[in-house]
């Protein structure tokens, strides 16, 4: 388990063996799979419930913006999820060899505009990023050679 | 796809017999959804046996939402802790009507004929 104070640099700490890992190749039904596969990981890790909740459905969102975006919709990339459960939350680290993102920079994640007087114009997208957004912290994005490296926190209430 | 259709009198019900409503099977739930609801009136969604959505899902949900048109209501029933997250997270909790169970739904929709 990494320590809070081996996280003040958040590039150290992630040298140590994550206690939960899945790899996988890139495809919406393989992100799926791996996010089952991570949910009953973390219940047997006993992290706790609502904090696993969240991890998935942020996790869903960047795996599958993996899939969609870095692998334009290809299936068999190599995908790598790590979770370091701490006592700060669960530090996650996904890795892939996709395209990078546009400018090196991950979209701001603003909530789509909602309007419910106006049924006909809500957005049917653009809720991704906006929930990673605010279900995480120090979210941070690194292109390292031919491989995408996303890292962030999802805090312990 | 497990979609079900229970009809009433003003309006249906569909049950998502989906433990997952995310990306993989997204565009599947429209085109089958949009079909099932061509015909009756407002829809009630009965997620009790959805376990997890993703944007895809809930993007999917504002789509036939869109599709039922003008005029015809959709209202939400029976979330999993997961689901309701991803709502308030979203903000579409303020769009859709939520009911905490599926009778609290039907009593909503029909107060003369609920269960």
């Amino acid at each position: 388990m990494i320590t809070e104070q081996d996280v003040t640099d958040p590039t150290d700490g992630f040298e140590l063996p994550p206690a939960i890992a899945c790899q996988f190749q890139s495809g919406f039904f393989a992100v799926r799979k791996a996010l089952i596969e991570a949910g009953a990981k973390m219940a047997s890790a006993d992290v706790d419930p609502d904090l696993a909740e969240t991890a998935q459905i942020v996790l869903a969102e960047v795996l599958n913006n993996v899939a969609e975006h870095a692998y334009g919709n290809a299936e068999g990339g190599p995908v790598a999820l790590s979770i370091w459960p701490t006592v700060q939350g669960l530090w996650c680290e996904t890795r892939d060899e996709g395209v990078g993102m546009p400018n090196g920079q991950l979209p701001d994640g603003a909530l789509p505009e909602i309007d419910v007087d106006d049924p006909m114009t809500l957005p049917e997208g653009g809720f991704g990023w906006a929930m990673v957004r605010q279900a995480t912290d120090q979210l941070s994005y690194r292109r390292l050679g031919s491989e995408n490296r996303l890292r962030f926190l999802i805090p312990a209430q | 796809m497990n979609l079900t259709l229970t009809p009433h009198d003003t309006f249906a019900v569909v049950h998502v017999g989906e433990p997952r409503l995310d990306a993989s099977i997204a565009i599947q739930f429209k085109d089958e959804f949009r079909t099932l609801t061509a015909q009756c009136g407002d829809v009630i969604v009965d997620l009790g046996a959805v376990e997890f959505i993703d944007s895809s899902g809930l993007g999917a949900l504002v789509a036939v939402f869109k599709a039922l048109g003008q005029g015809r209501a959709m209202a939400l029933a029976n979330l999993q802790p997961s689901v309701d997250k991803v709502m308030t997270l979203t903000r579409m909790n303020t769009v859709f009507g939520i009911y905490p169970s599926l009778d609290a739904a039907l009593s909503a929709a029909d107060p003369t004929a609920a269960e």
